[in-house]
């Protein structure tokens, strides 16, 4: 714990290095080195400020609040949903004088209502950051924002989202897995030696996850099937269908790249219960040890995102507008599972820059 | 300058720990009025558990502290550990029975320590929430109240265990576990019976005690089971295991895979065990993975929870709501406010973390009645006595590169329980007899009187249930038109005026029930009678030493209920074990047959391996059997008894009743149907209904309900 925390705090020194200019000039490194001091006793003062605040409930600054939306069934998917769990869970450690209510929904008609609520709350002094953490609330998050307006202290972050709203209020990202993909697509295509490849998807209408089938199909360098497992949110909570389906994918193709959250982990269990699985990539964070036949795992560092913006809304009342992520951002890559290194490193290494610029390339045109 | 930057950086970093930690100890808040309670946590606290048990206990201090915030008032739990492991537990558990100042415990991760601790807690009116898993244990302390075991029973466990099988694609599996344990016993008493359910060949069960571990596991390595199933009672008992696997691994081809129960998982398993533990795999129960509360608490700890944290954490939640709830209801008691807590329908607040708890505590400020969650889950318990959590999230864990990996998770469902300490498994239709519609309708002579052998073989205080169960059937027929020279009774009669009986004279097959003795008459004792006589008695030959015989003609249908032991094989007499087997009774029944001593014989058999014995009597006209086990099987006791720490009833037997008294005319086919569904743990079993007629046209009323 300590050792986290430790961690944490040179992150936090990191970034603050990032937002200073950088001179080899004697002058300009005096100067940085007290702005550094400037910062470090400011970030104590806030500390000392924010974190004395638990136990004082007639202070006049009224504690800040996260209302943190996960996707449908999302949360204990060993995956995305853990990835961010587990940020926010470090923001609150440094921070934990702000509320953070954490909701896992059963459905979006229950996310839909707990947002269209909060957005009904009347005006209050206290600061409000409401995370729709999956793209599957862009939707819901169109239709209320027309209804209703931000009242003062609301924000809202939704995540995987290209969308710019007006309101400054609103902010967007997205990680895109299309570089990362790119590079999966690559070692798979040295898998199959010529053996067809599969794009199994949650669904269709969700945006990031269509990034990384085309960033996957261009790196294997040829058309691969694609299976949707159903026409909404409900195809991230299908482990026990795609567990099933497994049997009749083992005798088509020799790798399967699963892009479905939750479901994937049928195709885990089911390779490491039959001998004749293909070969599968990892998604969202290092599944290498989840099964040997996972070559590597695509990642997103969705924690370290999810945290940097916590904790630039907790210190500064705002946070980026709409951003992109991608492999050269470093927010996503693909991990080659220790099994495969020693295989496929050179070829990951030999690609990467060309993975990048077709990332670029691809959202360019986008 | 550089170093003054370091220190300030430093500095930077303490606060961050020390000002910042949502695990340390609580912040004191002067200005509320707070309430304190007095917990005692015992569990084992060697080989690092101690550090688990006592953060998970910190984070929740101080979750419950900022969850009144708002409010002016609040509660704390202050806490006490004692090691279960430690060899005075008998004595611990005597002091915290008698401590007034102890509101309420959590302990007992083991299921014969938690055992111990239930017998004295429960006996002293405390509060007792355990971690432990075994059966019996809920079984046994269910009827108090005061217990609340937090996962489901070994039922479950075992079942899970079992379906992993099954999704490995093995046919056939051998169990490995400790004879005369209370957490060996659940899996010993239930692996036959699922493994039947679930159609995977049984290679055999093998038991061990301290001094045969390595020579059983070594047999059950040869026992050409695919799988083995290992139920360690303690994390010593695997050292031996794994040794003896890898011996077999070095002298056999053909090798089986090993599943260990939840007892293989845990820090101290790692700790002590260390390579030898790389690929373990297993199933342990744990946290809801959608509670986010495993990810949470390793991302404030660095490390994985161990078995039972999650549980502990919500034992202590559900505690601080109750005496929450108390604040507000001073009339309630800890186990009605409990109650009241898991009872709550209204909006779902949250589950675990100090936002979600002060959601829960503002609502029952405010006379709410919140549905409660927990890190474990739903907290929802059996509607009748409370005592079971009704639903448990399953590990499948597997030991990779040192640490414990989740494969995956597995959760029974709790909505086919219908029954308070049942475990909820599918039935599987296809697993209850068919019974083909006779259309050749057998053709019988008048229905003209009825008559009944009764017989309960057991003797002794500790047998109480048979003679009970015996008595209440008798009550039964008398209740519904019998006569008592229409029913021969034979029971040892030592139970009423046992010294053991706090009620002198009386009977009861479950607390505050009619006393079924009440004016019974028995006809004989079983001590005084030998096997033979049964042939007499059956068949109508009266003598000196038997003058109440059944003197049924064909014109009588004859009901015999028989409530004792079995033994593979046979039906135990008395003392004797192998006093009635399948040979025996069938040459009774065929010399009734010949005699013409009967219309139709319906006979009920309440005893472990009873199928075995019956399934020999097959091919006589007109007989029905119906028995509460199968061949293989033992059947299962209902409703103990604390105070008087003695099984009541069967639950076989109990089941009956509650058909009969329900609907005494009730079809054959749905009284068979209603026991199978009910008789948890045993296959209801019924033979020769070819040779009687449709068992859909023909009812109980043949038997129970005919007016002499």
């Amino acid at each position: 714990m300590e050792d986290k925390k430790t961690g944490r705090a040179t992150e936090r020194k990191k970034m603050i290095n990032f937002a200073l200019p950088t001179s080899e000039h004697s002058i300009l490194k005096t100067i940085k080195l007290y702005i550094h001091l400037f910062a470090a006793l400011l970030a104590i003062m806030i500390l000392f400020v924010a974190c004395g605040k638990e136990d004082s409930p007639s202070s006049d600054e009224p504690l800040p609040q996260v209302i943190f939306l996960f996707s449908p069934g999302g949360l204990g998917d060993m995956s995305y949903n853990d990835c961010i769990l587990e940020g926010v869970q470090r923001f609150k450690m440094d921070c934990p004088e702000t509320d953070i209510f954490i909701y896992s929904p059963q459905s979006t008609d229950e996310a839909e209502r707990i947002f269209s609520d909060w957005l009904k709350r009347p005006e209050s002094n206290i600061p409000v950051l409401f995370v729709l953490a999956t793209s599957d609330y862009e939707p819901i998050a169109e239709k209320y924002l027309k209804e209703y307006d931000l009242t003062a202290n609301k924000s809202i972050l939704l995540f995987e989202s290209r969308k710019h709203y007006a309101d400054p209020n609103i902010h967007t990202f997205q990680i895109s897995m299309y570089g990362a993909s790119y590079l999966a697509g690559a070692v798979a295509a040295e898998c199959c030696n010529g053996i067809e490849a599969m794009v199994m998807l949650s669904n269709p209408s969700d945006s990031p996850i269509g990034i990384a089938k085309d960033g996957f199909i261009a790196g294997f360098g040829r058309e691969c099937d694609v299976e949707y497992l159903a026409d909404d949110w409900t195809g991230y909570v299908q482990s026990s269908l795609t567990y099933q389906k497994m049997s009749e994918w083992s005798t088509k193709y020799g790798y399967v790249f699963p892009v479905a959250g939750g479901s994937n982990a049928g195709l885990y269990r089911y390779s490491r219960e039959h001998t004749d699985s293909p070969f599968l990539a990892g998604m969202d964070i290092d599944q290498s040890s989840l099964s040997n036949k996972i070559t590597g795992s695509v990642i997103k560092e969705i924690d370290r995102l999810i945290y940097e913006y916590l904790s630039e809304w907790n210190e500064a009342g705002s946070m980026p507008e709409d951003r992109q992520y991608g492999l050269e951002s470093g927010y996503a890559d693909w991990l080659l599972s220790p099994l495969y290194e020693e295989e496929f490193s050179p070829t990951v290494e030999k690609l990467r820059q060309q993975a990048i610029s077709k990332e670029k390339e691809y959202h360019e045109a986008d | 300058m550089k170093q003054i930057e370091i220190k300030l950086i430093a500095l930077l970093c303490v606060l961050l720990a020390y000002g910042c930690s949502d695990s340390g100890e609580p912040k004191g808040d002067d200005s509320k009025e707070w309430t304190e309670q007095t917990v005692a946590v015992v569990l084992p606290m060697g080989n690092g558990l101690e550090a688990h048990w006592k953060r998970t206990l910190d984070m929740f201090a101080a979750n419950l502290q900022r969850a009144f915030k708002d409010q002016e008032r609040g509660i704390r739990l202050k806490f006490e550990y004692f090691d279960e492991s430690a060899e005075d537990l008998q004595k611990t558990a005597e002091d915290l029975a008698a401590r007034d100042d102890v509101y309420a415990v959590i302990g007992g991760l083991y299921s014969s320590d938690a055992e111990l601790l239930a017998a004295e807690l429960t006996h002293a009116g405390k509060t007792f929430f355990t971690l432990a898993t075994a059966e019996q244990l809920v079984r046994g302390y269910a009827s108090t109240g005061l217990l609340w075991a937090m996962t489901e029973t070994d039922i479950t466990q075992c079942e899970v265990l079992l379906s992993k099988v099954i999704n490995y694609g093995g046919k056939s599996v051998a169990l490995l576990a400790k004879g005369n344990d209370a957490y060996g016993q659940t899996f010993i008493d239930w692996f036959g019976f699922q493994s039947k359910e679930l159609g995977i060949e049984n290679k055999g069960i093998f038991t061990y005690d301290t001094a045969s571990l390595g020579d059983a596991t070594r047999q059950a390595m040869l026992s050409g089971a695919e799988y083995v199933i290992c139920i360690p009672s303690e994390v010593d008992e695997m050292g031996p295991m794994l040794n003896a696997y890898n011996v077999q691994t070095r002298q056999t081809e053909v090798l089986p895979q090993l599943l260990f129960s939840d007892t293989a998982y845990g820090s101290d398993v790692l700790s002590i065990y260390g390579e030898q533990a790389e690929g373990m795999e297993g199933v342990a129960f744990g946290a809801d993975p959608e509670s986010g509360f495993d990810v949470s608490y390793k991302t404030f700890f660095n490390d994985t929870p161990t078995l039972g944290e999650a549980q502990l954490y919500d034992a202590a939640m559900l505690i601080g709501y109750a005496a929450w709830y108390v604040q507000f209801h001073p009339e309630a008691s800890l186990q009605t406010a409990l109650r009241a807590i898991v009872s709550g329908e209204e909006l779902s607040m949250g589950s675990w973390t100090g936002e979600d708890m002060g959601l829960v505590v503002d609502a029952l400020a405010r006379g709410a009645s919140p549905f409660v969650r927990g890190a474990s889950g739903q907290l929802r318990f059996d509607s009748k006595v409370f005592t079971n959590v009704l639903s448990t999230t399953y590990h499948n864990f597997k030991v990779y590169n040192g640490q414990y990996i989740i494969l995956d998770y597995n959760t029974s469902d709790g909505g086919n329980r219908t029954e308070a300490t049942l475990a909820g498994w599918n039935w599987k239709a296809s697993q209850i007899q068919d019974f083909k519609e006779v259309t050749d309708q057998i053709s019988y002579p008048a229905h003209k009187d009825n008559w009944a052998l009764l017989v309960a073989t057991s003797t002794g205080w500790t047998n109480y249930r048979h003679q009970a169960d015996v008595l209440a059937i008798y009550q039964r027929l008398k209740a519904s038109g019998y006569t008592d020279d229409h029913i021969v009774l034979i029971a040892e009669d030592d139970i009423a005026g046992n010294p053991s009986n706090p009620d002198n004279g009386v009977i009861r097959v479950k607390p505050g029930g009619a006393n079924v003795y009440a004016g019974a008459r028995i006809d004989y004792h079983i001590s005084d009678l030998n096997t033979g006589d049964v042939v007499s008695i059956l068949t109508g030959e009266k003598s000196e030493r038997l003058p109440e015989v059944i003197e049924a003609t064909e014109n009588g249908n004859v009901f015999i209920f028989w409530s004792g032991h079995g033994v593979p094989g046979a039906m135990c007499w008395n003392e004797e074990e192998y006093a009635v087997t399948g040979d025996v009774l069938a040459s009774v029944f065929s010399k009734m047959h010949q005699k013409g001593c009967y219309r139709k014989l319906l006979m009920m058999v309440e005893a472990c391996f009873s199928g075995g014995v019956l399934e020999q009597c097959e091919g006589l006209p007109g007989m029905l059997f119906v028995t509460a086990a199968n061949a293989f099987e033992t059947s299962k006791a209902d409703m103990f008894n604390t105070d008087m720490k003695v099984w009541m009833s069967n639950r076989f037997t109990s089941t009956f009743l509650e058909q009969i008294e329900a609907n005494q005319s009730i079809e054959m086919r749905d009284m068979y149907y209603r026991l199978f569904i009910n008789t948890c743990g045993s296959h209801v079993m019924v033979y020769n209904d070819q040779n009687y007629g449709s068992l859909y046209t023909s009812d109980m009323s043949e038997f129970i309900n005919f007016k002499n």
